[in-house]
């Protein structure tokens, strides 16, 4: 059984296939490095060329309600946002995260002198939560819960390989249907079913050892993209922060998943590898259901082409309800920080993961029910050719 | 049909096939549902959203030829209608009432300002032009077109001497335009440039087998020795092939036709193309259609080549997929990037050969002779065609020679 495994190992993931694979996911990580880099350009700072400048100006600091007023006090006879270009390089983010409180207009510091700052995000976030949902007052509870002051620091590592990670799971997925789409239909395409069905283990167990070493490798070819995604990334913007929380950066300022960034990326391999083990379960699913590649291919472009649609074209509502729940749609990681999704009160960071669970444990459980009901048709067939034959 | 032929074309058509085909439409209604959504407002002023919206605009479009006199009556006309308002943002549409709205004649104004405010510089056009503007609109826009052409800002690369032609060539324009409700022949031309790299995938679905099948089945002993010689046989199968590439191809164009009547209408075939487009050319909307259709079935052909040569180089169906359908997703996902060498090579891709062919963005000069896009497109199909048909012939004769 174990050599039998390792046989089928090998000819599902052989050596050539695997350089041939890694070979593209370094070039896909060196890729996203670029745009990694590139992105920076988009902050329209001359001092900034790739981003690698902040471990020189960000220091750890709390973002309290005098470094606010320090800030607002120090900008406010700038025109913002159109001379966003004249603000410090140390301070930038800062005055990013001061007007999603109070606006750009930093001369009408009013409502910032009676208010404090977290005072202001909190009702903001209750704001947003209004008339969504009806356990808001939840949500926003949950909100609270994030430990003010909140600290900012240098962490671009950490905040690169959160926004690329979800190219990674989706190049690890397509990598998932060109292998394991044919597991199930290569016998009969190269004229071996009826070798396989005479054989002492039988079909059945041919086709058991199929699904764990596709579970397997899988979670390896997951497990690598990962690694060699990270690398390059870490190497380039290192690992500090990882204990700073993921609030101290602008776009996750009103966030409400009190985490840190070490928490997130955890968060992110392990939604990642809950999608990736309903990937590999389709796979299998269209391989043991559909007998032709090119269609089980065809089959599986049409759900990642209709997934692609949903994410550019449907309503939030579509969204929140269904799409979300899709393996592709759950690989969307800022939903889960950015976004204000809950379901009956709990986050979608857990809820969504949970049923992807329960969904996974079903496709399989319909995996094993149509290749054993496959084994017994195609048993009863041999059994009755042999009657007829006259040599039960 | 030869027998042959006919043989090679009936492999081609089972039911995998057609499965995939049937996919591959749902896919495409699918997008050609989405990106034909519209906000628009009734004669009362209130928001309507979604395809059937298409029926009001073309119901209040106000069509004629755009003379003096008619360019009066729909100042006014639009003066007194309801669309004034959220035109010249009285009422901010996108942020209060969450749309984008599309208004009757918006086309017409824009070609109309376009000497004043450059092609596209707000959100909506209005139609507050004075009465010297319009009367001398055709000159006007002659003029704006240069100035257009000339800013170093705008990216474009004409010398002077080039932008001096290009305006000889308008001033040879058939004046006065006619300005009708036109969306399904301008949506028409859309879809095919937004989905041809979608049908040159199933293509590459359709045929990647084409010459690997026999490999893999030890046919190709048997079927290059017989009677028909090699090189019939390559011609045979690239013959097959291209049938059923002009059946899907008919297939594909057929749905997309009968979506653009079911949504919009066929209406205003005779419109001219100066107005909604930046074409030239003294086309009406059908001709221009006729001309993408064209460039559309050649870039067709010459794929349904190039996929072949891979199939017979490689000898694996799975890899010429791979290698097919990465080849256009990137193509079509590096088509916005604004690298002067990536938008040099896109120029040679067929799946870019149908965008925006006739455009003034897109015209080429051989010495003192111009030639729209279309022109180099067709040229580069044939020299493809040729090209795969040469190296499937010298690969053909050498096959298990060496």
């Amino acid at each position: 059984m174990r050599y039998l495994s390792y046989l089928n190992r090998k000819k599902l993931l052989g050596l050539n296939i695997l350089a041939y694979i890694v070979l593209l996911l370094t070039i896909l990580s060196f890729y996203n490095l670029s745009l990694a880099k590139a992105s920076y350009l988009d902050e329209g700072r001359q001092e900034i060329s790739d981003g690698t400048e902040y471990r020189l100006v960000a220091e750890n600091v709390p973002f309290t309600d005098a470094l606010c007023h320090e800030i607002m006090g120090k900008y406010v006879d700038l025109d913002l946002p159109a001379e966003l270009n004249r603000v410090d390089i140390a301070d930038l983010r800062a005055v990013k995260m001061i007007a999603q409180l109070y606006g750009w207009d930093f001369a009408n510091a009013d409502v910032a002198a009676h208010t404090s700052l977290y005072d202001q995000r909190d009702s903001l976030m209750k704001a947003f939560t209004n008339g969504k949902d009806t356990a808001n007052d939840e949500f926003a509870a949950s909100a609270e819960k994030i430990a003010y002051p909140i600290e900012m620091g240098y962490a671009e590592g950490w905040k690169n390989i959160h926004s690329g990670m979800r190219n990674c799971v989706l190049a690890v997925f397509v990598i998932l249907f060109f292998l394991f789409v044919p597991v199930f239909n290569r016998d009969k395409a190269f004229g071996m079913d009826g070798l396989i069905r005479s054989t002492k283990a039988g079909e059945r167990v041919l086709d058991s050892v199929r699904a764990v070493n596709v579970l397997l490798l899988s979670c390896a070819i997951y497990l690598i993209a990962v690694a060699i995604y990270v690398t390059p990334l870490a190497i380039v913007y290192g690992i500090d922060g990882a204990n700073l929380p993921i609030q101290g950066d602008p776009p996750h300022f009103l966030s409400p998943v009190g985490v840190s960034y070490l928490g997130q990326f955890a968060f992110d391999l392990l939604i990642g590898f809950v999608a990736v083990v309903g990937v590999a379960g389709i796979a299998m699913l269209v391989s043991a259901i559909i007998r032709d590649v090119f269609v089980g291919y065809a089959a599986l472009l049409f759900a990642i082409a209709a997934s692609y649609m949903a994410e550019n074209f449907a309503s939030e509502g579509f969204k929140h309800i269904f799409w979300s729940f899709t393996f592709v749609g759950m690989t969307d990681f800022d939903r889960y920080y950015i976004g204000q999704d809950t379901y009956w009160g709990i986050s979608a960071l857990a809820f969504i993961p949970l049923i992807a669970a329960g969904v996974i444990v079903t496709e399989y459980s319909f995996l094993v029910c149509i290749l054993r009901s496959k084994a017994r048709y195609l048993n009863n067939l041999l059994k009755r050719s042999a009657e007829k034959r006259g040599n039960p | 049909m030869n027998s042959a032929v006919r043989l090679e074309a009936k492999k081609l058509s089972n039911r995998n096939t057609a499965i995939i085909f049937a996919m591959f439409m749902a896919i495409l209604l699918m997008q050609l549902a989405f990106i034909s959504q519209i906000d628009i407002l009734d004669d009362e002023g209130n928001p309507h959203s979604g395809i059937a919206g298409w029926k009001i605009l073309k119901t209040r479009t106000v069509e004629g030829t755009v003379t003096t006199d008619f360019l009066f009556d729909l100042r006014e006309h639009y003066q007194n209608s309801v669309d004034k308002k959220f035109v010249e943002g009285d009422v901010d549409t996108e942020r209060e009432l969450g749309l984008r709205l599309t208004f009757p004649e918006a086309q017409l104004y824009s070609a109309l300002n376009l000497p004043y405010q450059g092609v596209a510089s707000t959100m909506y056009t209005d139609f507050n032009l004075t009465d010297a503007q319009i009367m001398g609109f055709y000159d006007n826009r002659r003029e704006g077109i240069v100035r257009y052409l000339s800013l170093p800002s705008n990216g474009f690369a004409y010398t002077d001497a080039q932008i001096g032609r290009i305006a000889d060539k308008m001033a040879e324009d058939k004046t006065p335009f006619i300005y009708k409700y036109s969306m399904g022949w301008q949506y028409l031309n859309l879809y095919l440039s937004w989905t041809l790299w979608m049908f040159f995938i199933l293509l590459a679905f359709l045929l990647p087998d084409m010459f690997s099948k026999n490999n893999l089945k030890g046919i190709d002993q048997i079927a290059l020795s017989t009677k028909e010689s090699r090189r019939k046989l390559v011609g045979h199968k690239v013959m097959a092939a291209c049938f059923a590439s002009t059946a899907a191809y008919g297939a594909y164009l057929g749905i997309m036709l009968v979506f653009a009547i079911c949504v919009f209408t066929l209406h205003g075939w005779d419109a001219s193309v100066q107005i909604g487009t930046m074409c030239i050319y003294p086309l009406n909307m059908l001709q221009r259609t006729l001309v993408y259709v064209l460039l559309g079935y050649l870039a067709t052909i010459a794929v349904a080549h190039g996929i072949l040569l891979l199939s017979m180089l490689f000898r694996r169906g799975i890899v010429v997929l791979i290698l097919s359908a990465a080849y256009f997703w990137l193509v079509n996902t590096y088509k916005m990037s604004i690298d002067g060498t990536v938008q040099r090579l896109l120029v040679f891709m067929p799946q870019n050969f149908v965008n925006n062919a006739m455009d003034i963005s897109r015209i080429y000069f051989v010495g003192n002779a111009m030639f729209p896009y279309a022109c180099i497109a067709a040229l580069l199909c044939f020299v493809y065609i040729a090209a795969c048909r040469g190296a499937m012939g010298l690969m053909i004769k050498r096959y298990y020679l060496h």
